[in-house]
């Protein structure tokens, strides 16, 4: 039995009938349950100061009640199985009473049942109070003593905690500040929106209290002025508005205004203290300020937890960091992904990256699937053990069963509700971003509901699929179209839409060009799209095309919150490698400041990354699906990848060089401006050099070779890739060296490569060059000596005949400590990469070649 | 780990060849030394020396005289020389040093099984039991296989390689005391890879365990069927792997 120890000492009303309620719930509870237990659960709530809406629920863990038997469940002289049932006293009357009596009193009942494993009865019912007093804890042995004397003690204290009332009547602020007294924490008081502002630079408060209706600056103004604030400490501070009129507009208001709760007016003490217990940082909240542990058995209280009102859950594939998923606490049901290997669990066994190597693979096939009816039923019955009302958000209809099979196993539960996204992935995640802010925030959950219908229309969903070779293996398309398709270099988008999925359009050309295509479609003036984030999610790709890619968003809209998100392994299952989506919201009336979540979540990342260290090896195979988030200012945050070379974060940008100049900025051929524009910051573009440095031998290598093969078709695409590289770094005439010569074999104008060839391959060495300069400057090594070079070479060879992994090892580590020419330092790269696969021949392939 | 028998190095460079070599011996728990072709530097680390190991290139020619000087020290102080590498090289050792001093001679390039257990065997008063098992793993997944390596090498000498093809090479060059094989492998599965060895008369009575991922019964089954020398699921910790080849080890010894 656990009982809320704030429900009220007395509350008025019908004392015999709720007993006779209470009864008979019990009653039919220990009758129908052979073996298990029966637990009576009982919390208040207070809709306003004068009233409380006591929630009962009686669960039991018997054998339940059949889907199809639970609509009758409360009609008279109906006993359900009777066969099984016919050794149990009783007429069958007991719940059709029980119904009425709850009806009666203006009050609901409700229940959820899994046939097998239990049942749960739900009753609520408003009563007055009569006493203030709580209940406090109670103890059954002492049946009848109540402890907790007191009058509205509180039953926590708040020492470090500060919080901020706002409120032009003087009499109410006091009043308020009093009702916190026994807390310890401290209280500013505010009599105007612009005092507010000006504690709000000086402060960081834990909590913001806001009266709405305010002369000069009302509520509303004073909370966006807050959030905007230049300077201001309370940015992402959670800011509760008090209003006396509770009703529906104003509560839209609110809702889209983005606070983070509301109160009614005369606030009551109780209802000041569970808003703040809910807001306050976990830490500065010590549980448990007046209560006294008798020491007797049966304490009531404890084991007592406060159910939420709402949980948001949906599936794995909708592709939402694990750090939102957690700070928003929602729940997730797994997707299963079936390979030739087994059966795993989406993002929990196996992650995009690890199918999209196993993918590589052309006779592998993979499928993915929704959860099955029986296990979306075991889920729901476990999530509404921490929640009175479930919403389970799935994926478009287009694409899954996921929907059919949740909305089957719904039924039998009557606080169940499933919204179909009509889209998929991180699309469908800021559904469920949406509903879980909702949820925060105290919105019902029918209400809730109806706003998820009327919104999800307003997301849009589509992702560009470099090969349609995954799609045709999955059935999606026929073997034939999907050679056609790869022939012409036909890249489709998917786009999901009214509910369906197909695809949107075809763009023609390269990987690359389709993806700036792609991102300039997308993000057209016509779009509109809300720009307070947007989602890159993504299947097996480099960290420089994410980078590219952002470069490309960035250069076309100006995105608060650019969120990289690599895909669940049931998206990546169906788009492929090298495939991403721009998913984001449009433009509408009602903006959900969401914006404010990946705020906070960036918060803590970085709390938590500078206690991590500082280099970190790409392995990250090993994390969930946790994103990188970008901030307008171009500073990148929370990525474990590049965790080594970004720790600060650059509010204001870069970070000058003494002497005024940056090393890149006296490279003749580099604009460093432009390169910096291009790439977004400092720290980005030295990325980025880096990548154009390391990769010069293989791609100067590629040209050269196609060029001299009089491989046109390919020579051209290498040179397209050299002018867009190119002008990233700002090197911006090898850049439009390369686009002439691009342009000319597009043309097929051979006479004119025959020219210039020579001429842009120079200007490509030579910028080369002068970043190697600054690249191997940084090391301060010794120089390899001659012998111990062609030693290496030989050594190598030697272990690699051997097959002697830790030999060969020792042979590349301590060339390591030495710096080498460049082409030896190439070598041992690729000499390294397949010293790690274990690649012995690969090894011998390249020691032969020299 | 205390250990009283050392190995003098003699060679004109430390090549990386020599390091290996080094390397290797400590697996076998000898402590390494070296001192490159040099008067100077040989005197000084020769007292400490258990056994030379004379390590020649085309170059031998030019130090003569570091060959004399070992001859006569290993006559007044009763040692060995072992000799690794080419047989004109040799030729040339040997027309200064005698037999007597010459404890063995191995061509390049170095069969390093049959190095190493010789020179357990030269050292040990022990017989061959005692000298340190040698384990080959064949998985697919290398860092998987680096940890389990790692976890061995104290007390092991322990080979890798990553698929089946490869193993079948590195046996036909080398002898393992116990073979731990992945199950599921691509290309050329566990079970595929048994059944090359069991053809082969080499490898033939070469103990198998079998590494799975999978612990249900039906694939435990399945693995059983072909008759391994045991089986061990990937998810096994240090200490029960290290405890289980122990106990392996001993059975053998008593078969």
């Amino acid at each position: 039995m656990d009982i809320d120890p704030a429900v009220p000492e007395t509350l008025f009303g019908d004392e015999v009938r709720i007993k006779q309620i209470l009864i008979n719930l019990l009653n039919n509870a220990v009758k129908y349950t052979q073996k298990g237990s029966v637990a009576l659960h009982m919390e208040c709530e207070f809709p306003d100061a004068e009233n409380a809406l006591l929630k009962i629920s009686v669960t039991d863990t018997g054998m339940g009640i059949k889907s199809d038997a639970l609509p009758h469940l409360f009609d008279s002289f109906q006993r359900i199985d009777e066969e099984k049932n016919r050794y149990i006293e009783g007429t069958g009357l007991g719940l059709s009473i029980v119904k009425q009596l709850v009806e009666l009193m203006g009050g609901e009942i409700t229940v959820n049942s899994v046939y097998t494993q239990g049942s749960t009865f739900m009753v609520s019912l408003r009563q007055g109070i009569s006493s203030d007093r709580r209940i406090g804890e109670l103890n059954i042995s002492n049946a009848g003593r109540i402890s907790g004397s007191e009058r509205f003690e509180h039953d926590f204290l708040a020492p470090e905690a500060r919080i901020l009332i706002v409120d032009d009547n003087e009499m109410n602020l006091q009043v308020e500040k009093k009702l916190l007294d026994g807390t310890g924490m401290t209280v500013d008081l505010s009599l105007s929106g612009r005092d507010a502002l000006g504690r709000t630079l000086a402060y960081r408060y834990d909590a913001i209290f806001m009266d709405h209706l305010m002369p000069e600056m009302d509520g509303i103004e004073c909370f966006e002025a807050i959030r905007e604030q230049k300077g201001g400490l309370n940015t992402d501070t959670p800011v509760i508005v008090l209003t006396a009129n509770a009703g529906g507009e104003n509560v839209d208001l609110y809702n889209s205004t983005g606070f983070d709760g509301y109160l009614l007016k005369p606030v009551s003490g109780r209802a000041l203290e569970e808003m703040l217990i809910q807001h306050l940082p976990a830490e500065k909240v010590i549980a448990g300020g007046n209560n006294e542990m008798t020491g007797a058995q049966m304490n009531t209280g404890s084991g007592y937890a406060k159910k939420k009102p709402v949980l948001i859950a949906t599936s794995t594939m909708s592709d939402l960091p694990a750090e939102v998923l957690r700070e928003l606490q929602i729940s997730v049901i797994p997707y299963t992904v079936t390979t030739g290997e087994g059966v795993f669990f989406d993002t929990i066994d196996i992650d995009s990256e690890e199918l999209v190597g196993y993918m590589g693979d052309e006779q592998k096939m993979v499928t993915s699937d929704p959860p099955e009816e029986d296990d979306f039923a075991a889920f729901f019955s476990e999530e509404l053990k921490k929640a009175h009302q479930l919403i389970y958000i799935t994926l478009t209809t287009g694409s899954s069963r996921e929907y059919g099979r949740a909305k089957k196993a719904a039924e039998t539960f009557e606080n169940v509700t499933v919204v179909n996204s009509e889209c998929l992935s991180s699309a469908t995640g800021i559904l469920v971003m949406i509903a879980a802010r909702l949820a925060a925030q105290r919105v019902p959950a029918d209400r809730i509901v109806a706003e998820l219908e009327a919104v999800k229309h307003r997301i849009r969903c589509s992702f560009i699929i470099k090969s349609t070779d995954v799609m045709a293996r999955r059935g999606h398309i026929s073997p034939m179209i999907n050679n056609i398709l790869k022939t012409l270099w036909l890249r489709p988008v998917l786009r999901v839409k009214d509910d369906s999925m197909g695809v949107g359009r075809f763009f023609i050309g390269g990987v690359k060009d389709c993806y700036e295509k792609y991102v300039k479609e997308v993000l057209s003036q016509k779009a509109a799209p809300d720009t307070e984030f947007l989602f890159v999610t993504y299947v097996g790709m480099a960290e420089e095309e994410l980078v590219w890619i952002e470069n490309l968003i960035r250069e076309r809209m100006n995105f608060e919150h650019i969120i990289f998100q690599k895909a669940s392994a049931g998206i990546a299952s169906n788009c492929g490698q090298g495939s991403f989506g721009l998913l984001f919201m449009e433009k509408g009336e009602r903006s959900y400041s969401l914006g404010s979540i990946f705020a906070k979540v960036t918060e803590t990342e970085e709390e938590r990354e500078s206690d991590t260290e500082g280099e970190k090896e790409s392995d990250t195979d090993d994390e969930p699906a946790s994103a990188r988030k970008v901030n307008s200012d171009g500073g990148r945050n929370g990525s474990p990848e590049d965790a080594g070379e970004t720790e600060e974060e650059t509010s204001t940008g870069d970070k000058e060089s003494p002497n005024g100049f940056e090393w890149y900025e006296k490279i003749p051929g580099i604009d460093a401006s432009v390169a910096l524009r291009n790439s977004g910051s400092k720290e980005a573009l030295l990325s980025v050099l880096k990548i154009y440095y390391d990769s010069y031998e293989t791609k100067s290598g590629e040209i050269q070779n196609f060029h001299e093969s009089g491989d046109l078709k390919n020579y051209t695409i290498k040179v397209h890739a050299l002018k867009s590289s190119s002008r990233l770094i700002g090197a911006v005439d090898l850049g439009n060296a390369a686009e002439k010569l691009e342009e000319a074999g597009n043309r097929s104008d051979t006479e004119y490569i025959g020219r210039n060839h020579q001429a842009m391959m120079e200007e490509y060495r030579r910028i080369r060059e002068a970043l190697g300069k600054e690249f191997e400057k940084g090391d301060d090594l010794p120089d390899i000596p001659e012998d111990m070079l062609s030693d290496a070479y030989a050594g190598l060879s030697e272990f690699a005949d051997a097959m002697d992994f830790d030999l060969a090892k020792m042979v590349v580590d301590s060339v390591k400590e030495y710096r080498l020419p460049p082409e030896d330092k190439d070598r041992f790269s690729k000499l390294e990469a397949l010293l790690g696969e274990m690649n012995w021949d690969g090894i011998k392939e390249i020691l032969k070649m020299m | 780990m205390e250990t009283n028998k050392t190995a003098l190095i003699v060679s004109e460079k430390e090549t990386f060849t020599v390091r290996g070599l080094e390397m290797k011996l400590k697996t076998i728990d000898i402590e390494p030394l070296y001192s490159a072709a040099q008067m100077e530097q040989l005197k000084t680390r020769c007292e400490e020396a258990d056994l030379f190991i004379l390590y020649t290139d085309d170059e031998v020619g030019k130090y003569a005289n570091i060959l004399v000087f070992m001859r006569d020290y290993c006559i007044e102080h009763d040692k060995q020389i072992v000799v690794i590498g080419a047989k004109e090289e040799y030729k040339f050792v040997c027309g200064l040093i005698s037999e007597n001093q010459i404890h063995k001679f191995y061509e390049r390039p170095l069969d390093m099984e049959r190095f190493l257990d010789e020179m357990s065997t030269y050292f040990s008063e022990v017989s061959e039991e005692a000298r340190r098992k040698s384990i080959l793993i064949v998985d697919d997944d290398v860092s998987y296989m680096r940890m389990i390596a790692d976890w061995l090498k104290d007390k092991y000498r322990v080979s890798m390689v990553n698929s089946g093809l490869q193993a079948i090479t590195w046996l036909a060059r080398n002898h393992a005391d116990l073979i731990l094989l992945d199950y599921e492998m691509p290309v050329t599965s566990g079970p595929q890879v048994l059944e090359m060895l069991r053809t082969d008369s080499e490898t033939a009575n070469t103990p198998v365990i079998f590494l799975t991922g999978k612990s249900d019964k039906e694939s435990i089954m399945k693995v059983l069927a072909l008759k391994p020398s045991g089986y061990l699921l990937k998810s096994i910790e240090r200490k029960d792997l290290r405890d289980n080849l122990a106990r392996h080890f001993t059975l053998e010894a008593v078969r």
